[in-house]
């Protein structure tokens, strides 16, 4: 699906063995002993919620991250964002990366939607005057162009994703990750992505997108990552992928 | 080894920045490994992003002067009226120390820039949750910013310890040489200070309601009510292994020299400055991966 002609080369992500571990009961005592000697992350019950992870995603590429619920796709993407770092293994990630994780741009729910786009803008390192030339389409585009003067708290779940999904796709970054956005959205909304996602695709900017719609993979990904709990990360042609996906959920 | 191909600078300009961010997002390549950076990479990075720390500076003082009807005089209010408390009751319970408002202001502002540091930086990762965990940026940004902020503010203060100078016809003695140097050791043990609360209070929950209580004690073992001169040789010598007692006294002293009793305190808060940033830094780095699973 995506252009092939003036694309960037190499990869946009390299995953090697990557491993992600949390504690089982939050709620630790820190001993300032071990904190010194490594870190907080040594005391209690841990489990992996990522290990010996390793991908490869080339510059252009889209690719569909499926996995039941709990399996580490948010984790995932979070490492890849950099805003979590991980235990093992090392990430290489060649460009910004746009980031809708769990519906959100990174809203401050008390700060109205005009503040939020103007923090998460100059986050992403536009200028002020960069994001005024933007403003209006990122606000008419969402559809929420009424409540610009609205703390984003008070949006609804699938506007607060409209405005996000806004946000992301025009910082422009040349990596995208987008989880579940496709899932809140009405009709209408639906269509609207697919066209912005068919635009950023063409462009050769690279996205992972996680989805547990078939349809909404088929259409954009050409390769597929099945994140297995407990067991190895399987990767391959998209088709190959939701088959086996959609195996296992039979299965059970 | 990290690749920072975009650590040119580029001039401030608007043109200049965002040439500065398409090279950002087109050549830098991040590597993250469960190893971390060199602190020298972390510092580069803290740095490229400087236009970010300006601007949560901007925003916090823009939250806390612009957003109400008094502006900027809520930053000469508040220690006015800390100043006049202070003034009320020690002329009611003790005997008084000529030009006493002098005396008291030039100590507490030093004084509330380390207490109000402390305070926010209990809050600043907590408060920045949604950003943190959205978008990869330096994470000591943020306690960075509030650092900033503060520190504008007790430079924003100054004026008033100024007015009260010029209602008393005080002239700065000698010491005034110094003060640019204790600010100096002061702003290196907030920055300390910033980093290691904000991280040990985002992973250990009981950690603010301490630091409230050693807060409010820390005050009374500082000579900010009284000069550390006043005390017996004994008790100064305690008191000085407290590096901000060495910085408070050297801003009462551009007022008071002749309560100077000597640069012993000085040299632990220059001892100090250093250790707190070291630390600060050192904890920061090693509790950002608990942080971030945190938040």
């Amino acid at each position: 699906m995506a252009a092939t002609s003036g694309q960037p080369t190499g990869n946009a992500i390299e995953v090697k063995n990557l491993g992600i571990k949390f504690s089982v009961n939050r709620r630790r005592r820190l001993e300032l002993k071990n904190l010194f000697i490594q870190g907080v992350s040594a005391t209690g019950a841990d489990y992996w919620a990522l290990r010996h992870v390793s991908f490869k995603i080339a510059k252009g590429e889209s690719v569909g991250v499926v996995g039941r619920n709990g399996c580490g796709k948010s984790t995932l993407l979070r490492l890849i964002a950099g805003v979590m770092l991980p235990d093992e293994g090392q990430i290489r990630v060649d460009g910004g990366v746009g980031a809708m994780i769990e519906l959100s741009a990174g809203f401050v729910s008390d700060l109205t939607a005009r503040e939020n786009v103007y923090l998460i803008s100059s986050l992403h390192g536009f200028t002020r005057e960069q994001t005024d030339e933007r403003f209006d389409e990122i606000m008419k585009w969402a559809g929420v162009a009424r409540f610009v003067d609205t703390p984003v708290g008070h949006f609804s779940s699938g506007m607060r994703a409209r405005l996000a999904f806004s946000i992301v796709t025009r910082m422009e970054e040349p990596i995208l990750l987008v989880d579940e956005v496709l899932a809140v959205g009405d009709k209408a909304f639906k269509r609207k992505c697919g066209v912005v996602i068919d635009g950023i695709l063409n462009e050769g900017r690279t996205m992972l997108l996680v989805s547990h719609n078939e349809n909404d993979l088929r259409r954009w990904c050409t390769r597929g990552i099945y994140l297995r709990r407990d067991e190895k990360l399987v990767e391959g042609p998209i088709e190959d992928i939701l088959d086996l996906y959609l195996s296992d959920d039979d299965g059970t | 080894m990290p690749i920072y191909r975009d650590s040119v600078l580029a001039p401030e300009s608007s043109a200049g920045l965002s040439a500065l961010r398409f090279r950002r997002l087109h050549e830098g390549t991040r590597i993250r490994t469960a190893a971390g950076q060199p602190l020298s990479h972390r510092l580069l990075e803290i740095w490229e992003r400087r236009d970010v720390l300006r601007m949560l500076t901007e925003r916090g003082l823009r939250q806390k002067y612009g957003g109400s009807v008094l502006g900027y005089a809520w930053s000469f209010l508040e220690p006015a009226l800390l100043i006049t408390t202070y003034f009320l009751l020690l002329k009611i319970f003790h005997r008084s120390y000529p030009m006493y408002p002098l005396f008291i202001g030039s100590a507490v502002l030093p004084w509330q820039w380390f207490s109000q540091t402390v305070n926010s930086s209990t809050t600043t990762l907590r408060q920045n949750r949604k950003l943190i965990t959205s978008i990869a940026l330096p994470r000591e940004i943020y306690p960075l910013a509030d650092v900033a902020q503060k520190s504008i503010e007790f430079l924003l203060s100054m004026p008033i310890v100024l007015l009260v100078a010029w209602v008393y016809g005080a002239r700065p003695s000698r010491f005034l040489i110094a003060w640019p140097m204790v600010t100096v050791f002061e702003l290196m043990i907030c920055v300390g200070v910033g980093l290691l609360i904000s991280s040990l209070n985002t992973v250990v929950r009981d950690v603010q309601r301490g630091i409230g209580l050693v807060i409010r004690m820390m005050f009374y073992l500082v000579p900010v009510l009284y000069p550390l001169a006043r005390l017996s040789p004994p008790v100064q010598r305690i008191y000085s292994y407290n590096p901000l007692v060495g910085i408070i006294e050297t801003n009462r002293a551009v007022w008071f020299p002749a309560y100077w009793t000597g640069w012993r305190p000085v040299y632990f808060s220059a001892i100090g400055a250093v250790v707190m940033l070291v630390l600060g830094v050192v904890v920061f780095t090693r509790l950002e991966r608990s942080v971030l699973k945190e938040l």
